[in-house]
């Protein structure tokens, strides 16, 4: 019996380390980070994140990258603060919503169908969308009067509804990735496409699936985020591009595709919200948690580079010659 | 079995000058004063800049690392230095914003290079890290070079330059194409690259210094970045921390339209140009006609999506499958 | 299968062949790289949605245009590079497809740990199902491979060099489990390029040369030449090593190359050794004895952790391959797709790869330089087409396998490490890659060989040196080793001892 080896497990676990250190740190380095108030507004900002990093970790699973999704959050929030006015909110969310959705499934023919690589197809499909942004809103912010959405949405206390939309999408997704066939199957695609091909797998309608969820997803946080701001400007989903994709990769989702835990995902986005709140709370300007962001990322990413290279290097080793 | 398939280079990248011719005669049917040299030049020179960035980044591209996201961030922060330091005279201060630029590129190629880092992922933390650099370093995050001085008078007309009637930037263009084409064609560099590039393992495993290599194409990028960022602060008469957004993603397509396909070792300077060229003449063709800045991205991403999806199904039918 | 043809961009690969198995039947598909094997099997697996003639399955017409149409019909294919997807565990390969299901939508894991072991069971293996298949070595994963594709209960199995990385012991079992399955009724295509397989558990053969159908003979009436001169179209005779290199071997002589103590920590410790120059040593051993690991280090492609290396009598330190290169060390890597070739480059471009350096004045790059070197390797290996701008990928294995060798024979090696020169190799190619071998020995470079084609070995060989997990266990000499003894010696049961 071979077990797995200890590298594997500290790799899928690490994030929740990171998580567990951060939030001490934080706890220590500003006084009132564990605060109920704190704590609420900061599960809140980091629930925003959530809905779009579990379509890119969907995506990633796949070995394939969505780079579209920033601003296909920004037309979802668009879409829903510009036609509440005359369509209501359930008519908005379900415009942006659908919109999400068709975007991912376009990303998802060229990339299935037309074979074009995912980075070049979703690089095209953001260049159209962020243009159809400016054309709808002409480069200004959009506002709506409806406070009573935004109070609902921005409670003060610890379950807030965005944040139990986000713990609920979550749980969900986690356990379709890992314990339904599509899930299952998502992950093999990914390792290998070819091998999921060869096994009868329809690659190709997972591929179109997967972009499709993307796109919802990104479509739905980016709706989410407007409503609870009541409004929605022409850049919003760029905050969450870097965090997301640095989320999503300290997670411990590979980037080669296969294996994916959209948990790690989620607590990669709490970790690096509470980065941000707690150096906030400290006082620090807005300039300069900018570039502390950004060196935490880079420290983040760079860390899981060595891991990963080292792992290569060890490749192979057999345990009797290790003296 | 007799398979014969020949390759026959000079048809690489030239596709796309049919394109560029079409547009060229799109143009003129659009507007009776477009052929005229001084309305072409003026075409040429509105893509200088990012013409000249994409020199850079099809390095990148080349060597089969897809992109150098960082470039926005390597264009400002090179502006903003050059601007802060004209008080040491318009060369010095050029020389230390190119300094800056590069040096962003030895932490890319050093990165990526040793700890084979997902160059699109690193270059986008580089990027955030560097616009967070900028704005805690310089206050207001922008600066602005002082009329007063001999320097400074010289960088703000720098950009409108012209010798012998050509404007400078459009020969800096042509100079930076034709040390690009010379580096990847006659050069040993560029045989090493091109293997590299086809593929990394197998350059690896034939001597070639491949984590050099790497380390010199993100420094060519970063180099190429630097110049354009420099021009475009002198352009905008200012150096500032979002001089430069939207050139990451234009110039992979400029590079990606010009043949450079994304699997690398494949295309040539001359075809980027002629991407460079291509998008300058649809933004100069849609402007005559009166199609507005947003709609003009949204063809952009359209036309996209249609020359690499075409030549990827047509080089696929040719028994070809990269990019 | 009756008149299948598929034609690819700029080549038919299979043109009007027919060929039929019958239930119970292992029938056997032979063929020079190239033939059209693969392709053929491909076809009956699904892998192609277009393609020319008909399939048959008992006696209906069988449209099979998809691998789930393949499946349903069931058909199996076991293929000869692995199809594994590597981060997924054991039992998630195992059940690709088929998972099983509680509740209709939930992954029952306990049914799948469970049929898992089972399965793992039938081929002789104890794995924990949770393991990712990434970790597995290459024998084990090619039993996955094998115990997955009889997990699916089918009627035609495909076997494409289901061998390659196993033991005799599996290959045994293997050979057992087939049998009874025969008797019940399985169907079994085997295609393979050990002759002494074929004649081991097949009842016909089918032999397909440049695409089109040789002929087709009962094993038990045939002999291995016979089969050969269908597929080649001509006889062999097969380049040897009748003599040795003059005193090659015995102390005293000039070394070429002297390893003393070489380790490298997990991976092999204590391995010493000579070469001299015009001497072909032959390194043998089991999969994961750590050969191809300790050719990495001495060319500096991995790093090495003690030991020294000295070059006619001089130390040298290696640190990277360009290092061993300017010292005239050489190493032909074992995966010629990925670690030996450019696919995507032409033939030219392949060949000359290694002397860019010297291709031009300072870093200037003439193209066109050595364009003599190109063409006197291509014509001494006899590559076709010999086309300087062929993409290499569009060359037939046994092609591409020379054009790696001309590569390394154009740096002129004083010491040359070839590993598995000859894998996945045909009868042809073989022989002109060993005649290369050979001459380049009688120049007076130093060769190390590692292979695990024990007859390839015996033919090429002055002494062996085996290796046996990590260490080095044993040397013989040319007098007296026969195969069963390099095969024993590897295994551990030396007969001949340093």
């Amino acid at each position: 019996m071979r077990k797995v080896l200890a590298g594997d497990a500290f790799r899928r676990y690490a994030v929740y380390a990171l998580l567990v250190l951060v939030f001490c740190t934080m706890s220590v380095v500003a006084p009132r980070f564990l605060s109920i108030d704190n704590q609420a507004a900061l599960l809140k900002t980091a629930s925003l994140h959530v809905l779009p990093a579990i379509g890119f970790t969907l995506v990633l699973a796949l070995g394939q990258l969505d780079l579209s999704f920033a601003t296909v959050m920004t037309l979802g929030g668009m879409l829903t603060i510009g036609i509440e006015p005359r369509h209501g909110w359930f008519g908005a969310i379900a415009a942006a919503l659908a919109c999400g959705l068709g975007i991912g499934l376009v990303n998802g023919f060229l990339v299935a169908r037309a074979r074009v690589n995912s980075f070049i197809a979703t690089l095209g499909t953001l260049t159209i969308v962020q243009g159809a942004v400016n054309i709808y809103c002409g480069g200004n912010t959009l506002n709506v009067d409806d406070y009573g959405v935004f109070q609902w949405l921005d409670q003060g206390t610890l379950i807030a509804p965005p944040v139990l939309m986000a713990v609920a999408a979550a749980v969900i997704f986690e356990l379709v990735l890992q314990r339904t066939r599509f899930g299952l199957n998502l992950q093999l695609t990914g390792g290998n496409p070819t091998a999921a091909w060869e096994c009868g797998l329809r690659t190709d309608a997972l591929t179109i699936a997967v972009f499709a969820l993307s796109g919802f997803l990104a479509a739905a946080g980016g709706s989410l985020a407007a409503m609870k701001n009541i409004s929605a400007t022409p850049k919003m989903g760029n905050e969450s591009l870097m965090l997301v994709i640095a989320a999503v990769i300290v997670g411990g989702t590979s980037m080669k595709g296969g294996k994916a835990t959209i948990l790690g995902s989620v607590a990669a986005v709490l970790m690096l919200c509470a980065i941000t709140n707690g150096l906030s709370l400290r006082g620090l300007g807005q300039e300069t948690m900018l570039i502390v962001n950004g060196a935490v990322l880079a420290i983040l990413v760079l860390a899981q580079a060595i891991a990963t290279n080292r792992r290569e290097l060890m490749k192979g080793r057999r345990a009797e010659l290790l003296d | 079995m007799t398979a014969r398939y020949r390759v026959a280079p000079w048809l690489e990248g030239a596709g796309i000058y049919s394109l560029v011719v079409l547009l060229v005669l799109a143009g003129a049917v659009s507007s009776p004063g477009f052929l005229r040299p001084e309305s072409l030049l003026g075409t040429v020179q509105n893509v200088s800049l990012l013409g000249i960035a994409a020199t850079g980044v099809a390095f990148v591209t080349y060597s089969g690392h897809y992109a150098d996201l960082s470039v926005p961030a390597v264009m400002a922060l090179s502006g903003i230095v050059c601007v802060s330091s004209l008080r040491w005279g318009l060369v010095p201060a050029i020389l230390l914003g190119v300094a800056a630029g590069v040096a962003v590129g030895i932490v890319n190629g050093l990165v990526i290079g040793r700890l084979r880092a997902n160059p699109i992922i690193w270059t986008l933390v580089t990027a955030a890290a560097g616009s967070g650099l900028i704005r805690w370093a310089f206050s207001n995050s922008q600066a602005y070079p002082s009329t007063d001085t001999a320097a400074g008078k010289a960088f703000v007309v720098l950009f409108g330059e012209k010798v012998a009637g050509v404007p400078l930037t459009v020969l800096v263009l042509a100079a930076m194409i034709a040390a690009g084409q010379f580096l990847l064609v006659k050069t040993k560099f560029g045989a090493r690259l091109k293997l590299t590039g086809s593929s990394y393992e197998v350059a690896r495993m034939t001597g070639v210094d491949t984590r050099g290599i790497v380390l010199a194409v993100f420094v060519l990028s970063a180099f190429a970045a630097s110049v354009g960022g420099i021009l475009l602060a002198s352009l905008n008469r200012l150096g500032a921390e979002y001089i430069g957004k939207g050139y990451d993603f234009t110039s992979v397509t400029a590079v990606v339209l010009g043949g450079v396909t994304l699997a690398g070792g494949r295309g040539n300077m001359l075809g980027v140009l002629g991407g460079v060229l291509a998008i300058g003449l649809i933004e100069t063709v849609l402007t005559l006609n009166g199609v507005s800045v947003d709609w003009q991205e949204v063809v952009k991403g359209v036309l996209f999506i249609v020359v690499v999806g075409t030549s990827a199904y047509l080089a696929r039918r040719q028994g070809r499958d990269d990019a | 299968m009756i008149g299948i043809s598929k034609r690819f961009p700029g080549t038919v690969a299979v043109d009007g062949v027919d060929f039929s198995v019958g239930t119970g039947e292992v029938h056997a598909l032979l063929g020079e790289n190239g033939a059209g094997k693969s392709t053929l099997v491909k076809v009956l697996a699904g892998g192609f949605a277009d393609y020319g003639g008909e399939i048959r399955i008992d006696g209906k017409r069988a449209d099979i245009r998809t691998p789930s149409a393949a499946k349903t019909h069931g058909i199996a294919m076991i293929h000869q590079e692995l199809s594994l997807s590597p981060t997924q565990s054991v039992a998630e390969n195992m059940l690709a497809g088929r998972l099983p299901v509680r509740a209709g939508v939930f992954v029952d894991r306990k049914a799948m740990n469970r049929q898992t072991a089972f399965l793992l069971a039938r081929v002789g293996m104890d794995l924990d199902p949770a393991t990712p298949v990434g970790r597995l070595s290459q024998h084990e994963a090619q039993l996955v491979e094998i115990a997955r594709a009889l997990g699916s209960e089918p009627r035609i199995l495909i076997m494409d060099e289901p061998t390659s990385a196993l033991t005799r012991d599996d290959v045994a079992r293997l050979f057992g489990i087939i049998r009874k399955l025969k008797e019940e009724g399985l169907a079994v295509i085997y295609i393979s390029h050990h002759l002494f397989e074929v004649f081991e558990i097949a009842d016909r053969a089918s032999v397909l040369r440049d695409g089109r159908l040789a002929g087709v003979r009962e094993v038990a009436a045939s002999s291995p030449e016979g089969l050969v001169r269908m597929m080649v179209g001509r006889d062999l005779t097969f380049a040897c090593r009748a003599t040795g290199p003059e005193g090659g071997g015995s102390p005293g002589r000039s070394e070429r190359l002297a390893a003393t103590g070489l380790g490298r920590l997990g991976f092999f410790s204590d391995v010493s050794f000579r070469l001299a120059p015009g001497e072909i040593v032959g390194l043998c051993g089991l999969a994961g004895s750590g050969r191809t690991e300790l050719a990495r280090s001495l060319c500096g492609i991995d790093p090495l952790g003690q030991g020294t290396v000295t070059l006619e009598g001089k130390p040298v330190k290696i640190r990277s391959l360009a290092d061993a290169l300017s010292h005239g060390l050489a190493y032909l890597t074992e995966d010629r797709k990925q670690q030996g070739l450019a696919l995507r480059l032409t033939l030219r471009e392949n060949v000359l790869s290694a002397l860019i350096p010297g291709m031009g004045p300072g870093p200037i790059y003439a193209a066109n330089s050595r364009i003599d070197v190109f063409s006197g390797l291509v014509e001494g290996l006899r590559i076709t087409p010999p086309d300087p701008r062929q993409v290499t990928r569009n060359l037939s294995g046994g092609n591409q396998q020379k054009a790696l060798l001309a590569k390394w024979l154009a740096t002129k090696p004083k010491v040359l490490i070839l590993d598995e020169p000859t894998r996945g190799v045909d009868v042809g190619a073989k022989a002109l890659i060993h005649e290369s071998i050979l001459r380049l020995a009688g120049e007076g470079a130093a060769i190390l060989l590692i292979s695990s084609d024990l007859p390839e070995l015996i033919q090429l060989s002055n002494r062996f040196l085996v290796m046996r997990k990590g260490r080095l266990i044993g040397e013989l000499q040319r007098e007296g080793t026969t195969e069963e003894g390099l095969l024993l010696a590897a295994n551990g049961v030396t007969a001949g001892a340093r």
